[in-house]
Formats: structure tokens, C-alpha cells, sequence
């Protein structure tokens, strides 16, 4: 056997609480003194345009300023991408459709690779206006949430540590929304999922 | 979600509902990991059936402490074995990490007196003495074999980020090893 198979089997045997907090979700460490610095970087800005306040116009927003797109709104690309199968993958899991009735759609999710970065869903009405979405700090004018089921359990996300899952995701009382309304919506790390729902 | 600790109970108390359990909260766990040594969805699965048969044969009288570390090694283990028997036609990840990991080694054979548990046990302390984010990439590299993409994406860092932490914690652990009296 070649030294470094020896080595590479040695790797296998270290200690088991290793392998653990390997195999969980990584938390990055906040750059606090980034922060200190971002944030005192705000208040020397904001006194100034206290100071300065007559000389800023204040503009509109129309909603379409074409800036940062919010998650799930990257228009056609998207639709290249929604799968035809039911079935999600990436890089962290695999999401499959099992069933949909009404306004639910139940999956099953395995976590293969543990994420701390929150699964988020997000399904956006045409205009942009309005959205259902388990994120927080979502710059649209209305804001509802989806029901949230794992393992018939209520929850605020998806699960993002290792196992298998029954998801159930509902988006109650969309159809009494007078707004049409894309045809997918999309979830964090899989993408977009064509939802079917007649509501255009 | 079924606890760990209801999972060994049921090994221990040689209820089959044990396997089924194991499969369901660590059958994609354990997937992964095989398949990213095998490269192959068949012989991944195949490997995974085997470790329930491992564990099922183990536990008792073996209690493991943590289920996840404990399933892991033995798929890992049973993947490398099956590696080694079929003639691999991809080059696997497994190989790679064996040219990497020759870095760490000094050029003399590795005394038949050193038992591989006590290197890994070597290797252990070694990574104690590493910073968290090291230790994890180390781990989810040469032990869960994740592409370097994967680990990228997963702890918030660039590929070549990943790469240069993996190789200055190789050079690291060659020198750590050499201290341990462990020439390899």
C-alpha cells in the first residue's frame, strides 16, 4: 500500500466530533470590524446630508429601476432553467415534487450538504408588487407568506441541515389576489419551479 | 425527525425498522458520500446498502457516540474498498486527493509499526491545533471528498481560496507529523 493511502485511510479514523462539526452547517464569523467601520462610515454620511439636506432631490421609485434584481425576478433566464421532471439538484440536495392539489405543493428534500444560508421561496406576482416569500427584507409593497410544512410540522423555512425531509409549501389566498402572477416560483440553492397554477 | 439516540435503540434492539430509519435520515447523507469517492450512482447505492448491513452487524455491541461520524466511516471505508476492486474508468476524487496528500509525506516508508488508527489519531491532534475553517475544509476535502466547488460555495469562499487553505494546511501537517515522529 502506497504511503499516502495509509495516509488517506489514516484520515478516515480522526476523531468522530470532527467528522460532526465537518459535516454541519458552516456559520461565517461576523467581520466586526468591517462593521464598526461600515457603520461609522452611515453616521458621518448621514450627518452630512443633515446638513446638506436642501441640496438632495428626492426621487421615485417605479418599481422597475432595473437595480439589484430581487431573487427569483431574473426574468427569461429563469425559464431556461425550470426543470421539466419535478425534480431540483444542486449542489447542496435534491428536491422532488411528490404530489400538488390546490394551492400546495409537497416535496421531498434531501440535504446532502448542510447550508446556514436560510432556503428561501419566493413567487412573485407579474408586476412585481407583491410576493409570497419566507424571507425577511423584501422591498416589494406587499408581502405574504407561504404555509410551511415539515414532516406535517409548521416552519418559517426550509431545513437546511443534513436529512430527509417532507416539505409542504401552500400559498393560501393567492387567488383571492386580483394579480396575475409568474409561473414559477423559485427556492434558494435549486432555482425555479414551475408551479402550473392557473393564474394568469 | 427521529433522534439519534431512538435509531441505536432500535440496532440495539434488533427491530429492522432500525435500517429503514438509518435510511431515511442519513440514506442521501451517505449517498453522497460514497458517490463522490465511486463517481457511479449504481455502485454508490450499492455501497450504501452495504453500510446498513455494516451497521446492522456493529451496533450492538458497538454504541456509536455520534450516528453520523459513525455512517460516514464505514461508507467511506466500504466506497474505497470498492474503488480499489473494479477498474476505475474516471479518474475519482480519491486519486486526486491521494497526489495531494503526498505532499505530507517525506519520502521513507511509513513504519509497518504504526498502526494507520494511530496516524489518524495523530491527524486528529493535528486539526485541533488548526482554526475552525481550516479543520472544516480539510475534512469535508480529504474525508467527505467534496469538490473544491462545493466547499467553495458552502463556506462563502472563492475555489482558489479553498485550494490555497488546503495547501498550506497539508504543508502544516507534514511539519506537525515530522514533529510527532510520525516520517511519512
Amino acid at each position: 500500500m502506497r504511503n499516502e493511502e495509509k495516509l488517506y485511510l489514516a484520515i478516515g479514523e480522526i476523531d468522530e466530533r470532527l467528522i460532526e462539526e465537518a459535516g454541519s452547517a458552516y456559520k461565517k464569523p461576523l467581520p466586526i470590524k468591517k462593521m464598526v467601520a461600515a457603520a461609522a462610515c452611515v453616521v458621518l454620511v448621514t450627518v452630512a446630508a443633515i446638513g446638506m439636506s436642501d441640496m438632495f432631490l428626492l426621487m421615485g421609485n417605479n418599481g422597475n429601476s432595473g437595480g439589484d434584481m430581487a431573487p427569483g425576478m431574473n426574468g427569461g433566464s429563469a425559464e431556461s432553467e425550470i426543470p421539466e421532471n419535478g425534480v431540483l439538484v444542486s449542489d447542496i440536495g435534491k428536491l422532488t415534487l411528490l404530489e400538488t392539489s390546490d394551492m400546495s405543493f409537497t416535496f421531498r428534500l434531501e440535504v446532502y450538504l448542510p447550508t446556514a444560508l436560510p432556503i428561501d421561496i419566493y413567487l412573485y406576482s407579474k408586476d412585481g408588487s407583491t410576493v409570497y416569500t419566507t424571507a425577511e427584507n423584501v422591498s416589494t409593497s406587499s408581502v405574504y407568506r407561504p404555509t410551511i410544512l415539515i414532516d406535517g410540522e409548521a416552519a418559517e423555512r426550509l431545513p437546511g441541515e443534513i436529512g430527509r425531509y417532507e416539505v409542504t409549501i401552500s400559498f393560501e389566498g393567492i387567488e383571492e389576489l386580483d394579480l396575475q402572477w409568474q409561473r414559477y416560483f423559485t427556492i434558494d440553492n435549486f432555482g425555479p419551479f414551475e408551479h402550473g397554477l392557473e393564474l394568469d | 425527525m427521529i433522534q439519534d439516540s431512538e435509531i441505536i435503540e432500535l440496532y440495539i434492539s434488533r427491530d429492522e425498522r432500525a435500517i429503514s430509519e438509518t435510511a431515511e435520515k442519513y440514506g442521501a447523507y451517505c449517498e453522497k458520500i460514497a458517490y463522490n469517492i465511486l463517481l457511479d450512482s449504481f455502485d454508490a447505492e450499492e455501497c450504501v446498502n452495504d453500510t446498513y448491513m455494516r451497521t446492522w452487524n456493529t451496533i450492538p455491541p458497538t454504541l456509536p457516540r455520534i450516528l453520523s461520524s459513525f455512517l460516514a466511516k464505514i461508507t467511506r471505508n466500504l466506497a474505497l474498498d470498492r474503488y480499489r476492486k473494479k477498474d476505475a474508468v474516471k479518474r475519482s476524487r480519491y486519486e486526486s486527493s491521494l497526489d495531494e496528500l503526498s505532499e505530507c509525506i517525506g519520502g521513507r516508508d511509513i513504519s509497518e509499526e504504526i498502526e494507520i488508527s494511530a496516524i489518524g489519531a495523530a491527524i486528529s491532534r493535528f486539526l485541533l491545533t488548526e482554526s475552525d475553517l481550516s479543520r472544516r475544509l480539510f475534512i469535508r476535502k480529504y474525508f467527505f471528498e467534496d469538490s473544491v466547488r462545493e466547499i467553495a460555495k458552502a463556506h462563502g469562499l472563492s475555489t482558489s481560496a479553498v485550494k490555497t487553505s488546503l495547501h498550506r494546511t497539508r504543508l502544516r501537517l507534514k511539519a506537525f507529523l515530522s514533529e510527532e515522529g510520525i516520517y511519512i
